[in-house]
């Protein structure tokens, strides 16, 4: 049997003790940031109690199929009215590529390219082939490729990267938002006509009316 | 501490399974856009034939017929006056002729109730 013995640098020990403690904080920031994304999913899913609850205590609805059918029309028709201006947003930012392509005809062009796209506006790196002196750990080096500046050849980026931002994170709010309000209409179907005998004597409530009609 | 390795665990936990919960959201967002085509096709139909968008389905109709009986109802019961058969001294006060009943003679009737439970 062989001991392997590894001999670490004070360099060493503290690069891995800095690793460790990002690790662990980025693991809590996540724990915190899913944490919130639950909250406003379930705070979301409350806009169906509004959509169906006049039809529900007006008891034009009062089973559960008819209840669920009726809850998924309404929520398709609050999801369209959520979803319609990211999808206008999304569908001109496909119209101003499609106009840049035919007018280049490029059609392999690439919108968020570093050259000629919405990269040129960011900082980017690229790897080199070297590498880091470390006697345990090594990364490789790395080289700053496109630093951030204006391109009139980059025009179509410039109006495409923004839209596809802008209108696919409010469209997949406005998704995440019909999901939750689903989920919590499959759940209010099971309580909302649930009938409970708990409780409830058969013998007790006839013996109860026999007495208020001696009364009487 | 103990809130803090909660969170450290839920970290880990949404770590693990943010993969499939944003798969999840993304194809409920593929689905989405079906969902989008179908309701403007049915939004143009709509518009079209001359109905009413926010009464679109039977359902609404009925609630709305339903609520607008009850909104009738409750006017009509503000508007017939509620007899009042134990009026206030404020009410009395403003008949004619009304003398309120003053100290002593609220007196005099406590101590003649007291005299005739003594005398039972």
């Amino acid at each position: 049997m062989t001991n392997i013995l590894i001999s670490l640098s004070d360099g060493d020990k503290r690069l891995i003790f800095a690793l460790l403690l990002i690790v662990i904080i980025v693991l809590v920031f996540i724990g915190l940031l899913g944490y919130l994304l639950m909250r406003i999913m379930k705070f979301q899913a409350k806009k169906i109690d509004t959509l169906v609850h006049d039809a529900v205590v007006t008891k034009v609805v009062n089973d559960k199929k008819h209840f669920i059918r009726y809850g998924r029309n309404k929520n398709w028709a609050y999801f369209f009215k959520q979803a319609y201006i990211p999808m206008i947003i999304i569908i001109v930012g496909f119209i101003v590529l499609f106009i840049h392509n035919a007018i280049y005809n490029n059609w392999g062009y690439n919108p968020f390219s570093t050259y000629d796209g919405f990269g040129t506006l960011f900082f980017t790196w690229k790897l080199s082939g070297e590498y880091t002196d470390g006697t345990i750990i090594k990364f490789a080096k790395l080289v700053l490729d496109n630093t951030p500046h204006f391109d009139a050849i980059a025009w179509c980026g410039y109006i495409f990267g923004p839209c596809i931002l802008v209108g696919g994170t409010w469209y997949l709010v406005a998704a995440s938002s019909l999901l939750s309000r689903t989920v919590l209409l499959y759940k209010r179907s099971k309580t909302v006509f649930e009938k409970s005998l708990d409780g409830y004597h058969q013998d007790e409530a006839v013996t109860n009316n026999d007495n208020t009609n001696t009364n009487n | 501490m103990i809130t803090f390795f909660k969170g450290l665990l839920k970290g880990i936990f949404y770590i693990l399974f943010f993969p499939i919960g944003l798969l999840g959201i993304c194809l409920y967002a593929v689905f989405g856009i079906f969902v989008f085509i179908y309701r403007l096709i049915k939004i143009t139909i709509l518009f079209f034939t001359g109905r009413n968008l926010k009464t679109e389905l039977h359902e609404d109709e009925e609630v709305k017929k339903i609520l607008e009986a009850n909104k009738e109802e409750t006017k009509q019961d503000a508007v017939e006056p509620v007899l009042n058969l134990y009026p206030s001294d404020q009410e009395m006060y403003n008949v004619d002729n009304y003398i309120s009943p003053t100290f002593e003679d609220k007196k005099e009737e406590e101590t003649k109730v007291e005299e005739s439970d003594n005398n039972d």
